[in-house]
């Protein structure tokens, strides 16, 4: 990618929800933090999974010149 | 007259005549080999001919590098040299430096040549390899349009994952100009942005797959920004683009499977994640209430029994108190007076109770004696009754046994009881029989 992407890439998100996942199931934290993760967990689930467009794509021809257009 | 000239002369001469051709001190020569005769030495003898003649070929134990191939009759090369005068032979022959396939294997060569090349300036390196992204969204594709490998990549990213966009760079892929439109279409959607790249195409012979050997595509994908996953051909076909790339797949299909990651996997992923999310927050607030309600209950019991301490300690108190005021001393006394009177009479009651209680059980007993003493009697006298019918004597005599006595009526028990002449009676059963002593006779 060429731009920086000031966003978490999913791949990066699933590892932090995994890391919150792993937070939440220890003894070690506090009713407050759980309740902080939780919510922040499924705000990025909510995110992750927003991040895919449900829409089915067709193949796009990109030309030189950068334009594109439908694949057949 | 002419002169006269020795045949070394002669050969000398020419000799002169052909070093002093530049092009023959340096010639590259197409034949196809014939005669090749690998000398002890080390020395390689053979021919290059073609339709039009023969030429007579040498390559120097000290050349051998010059020879990367094992070289046999029928390869078609490409030999460089200088053609110089045999003087004792009096021929001439290519003294050959550098033997190089045509052909197919003149590709392999410059393939082996432009892979080392290659891999000593690094390009191959590890630490150049740029990790493919596990959630590409947007992926490019380097290939012909019309080609088996877009189809294969089209039908596995529908399958995996519709919703990724491909981007297309339609392309040459092989003859006149395929390097250069592969190299244009790796900068284009390098500069477009997508997340990685997919470079190849469905398999073919050598020469098809040849572009994916050439250098400048394979400085295109070393430059290139974007992650590049290699696809030329089959499995076995290996290109320098495959060495270059990031990774390489072993077909489209293959790079299409891992550039495209599974939806489906992906929201099982994350719904599994959010169970567990739920299940952890869940048991978490399940314990803290369950704490809680423990505190509460441990809290509750204790006031509670902080409570009814301080009212039994104050109810206490006030009896003390209250005991000790005159008119509750009056009422212990009166207390005491009406008691020891209940007691009294009480006790009264008791005695004549338990008088009455005594008797009851006396004669209870002795009516139980009195049949006890009956039963007893009648008990023994059945005994007896028994015994009696035992000693009857006519059972004795029923039994034949007889009954004998004197006049007197004297039982006779032994010998002496009697003298001869004496009369006896013998009882029997029915009467007595008389009977006079014989003799008598007594047991030894």
């Amino acid at each position: 990618m060429a731009e920086e992407n000031k966003e978490m890439t999913i791949e990066e998100s699933f590892a932090r929800l995994e890391g919150m996942v792993k937070a939440l199931d220890s003894d070690e934290i506090t009713l407050e933090e759980s309740f902080k993760l939780y919510e922040e967990g499924m705000k990025l689930i909510k995110d992750v999974s927003g991040r895919i467009d449900l829409v089915e794509k067709k193949i796009r021809i990109l030309e030189s010149q950068g334009e594109t257009e439908d694949f057949e | 007259m002419k002169n006269i000239y020795t045949v070394g002369q002669v050969n000398r001469y020419i000799r002169g005549m052909f070093r002093q051709d530049i092009l023959l001190q340096g010639i590259l020569v197409r034949g196809e080999v014939s005669n090749v005769k690998y000398h002890t030495s080390g020395h390689i003898y053979f021919s290059l001919k073609d339709q039009a003649g023969t030429l007579s070929c040498i390559l120097f134990a000290g050349n051998r590098k010059g020879l990367t191939f094992p070289m046999k009759n029928g390869d078609n090369v490409v030999c460089s040299g200088s053609v110089d005068v045999y003087e004792k032979g009096g021929s001439y022959q290519l003294y050959v430096r550098e033997i190089r396939l045509e052909g197919a294997g003149l590709l392999y060569q410059k393939f082996m040549e432009l892979k080392k090349d290659l891999e000593e300036m690094g390009m191959f390196d590890r630490r150049y390899k740029q990790p493919v992204p596990k959630y590409a969204m947007k992926i490019g594709v380097v290939t012909a349009p019309t080609g088996a490998a877009i189809r294969d990549i089209q039908n596995i990213s529908y399958r995996r994952n519709p919703y990724v966009q491909i981007y297309l760079y339609p392309a040459l892929v092989q003859g006149e100009g395929a390097a250069a439109s592969i190299v244009r279409g790796i900068r284009t959607l390098d500069e477009f942005g997508v997340d990685v790249m997919i470079v190849g195409r469905g398999g073919g012979s050598i020469e098809d797959l040849w572009a994916f050997n050439e250098e400048a595509v394979a400085r295109a994908v070393f430059e290139c920004r974007t992650p590049v996953i290699s696809a030329v051909g089959h499995e076995t076909d290996t290109t320098i683009t495959d060495y270059v790339a990031d990774l390489r797949a072993p077909t489209p299909s293959a790079a299409a499977e891992i550039a495209v990651f599974d939806y489906r996997k992906f929201a099982s992923d994350l719904n599994m994640i959010e169970n567990a999310m739920k299940r952890s927050l869940t048991r978490k607030t399940i314990s803290v209430h369950g704490r809680i309600e423990r505190y509460r209950i441990l809290l509750e019991n204790g006031t509670k029994k902080r409570l009814v301490a301080a009212k039994n300690d104050l109810r206490y108190y006030r009896a003390h108190l209250a005991a000790k005021s005159p008119s509750s001393l009056i009422n212990e006394k009166r207390r005491f007076l009406a008691d020891a009177q209940i007691a009294m009479s009480d006790t009264l009651k008791k005695r004549i109770e338990d008088r009455r209680r005594l008797a009851d059980e006396y004669s209870a007993l002795l009516e139980h004696r009195e049949n006890d003493i009956l039963n007893d009697r009648k008990m023994r006298f059945g005994i007896l009754i028994e015994r009696f019918r035992g000693l009857n004597p006519l059972d004795r005599l029923r039994q034949g046994y007889s009954y004998v006595c004197d006049e007197s009526g004297r039982n006779i028990k032994k010998v002496e009881d009697v003298d001869i002449g004496d009369a006896v009676r013998v009882i029997v059963t029915d009467g007595s029989i008389m009977a006079e002593v014989k003799s008598t006779e007594k047991n030894s």
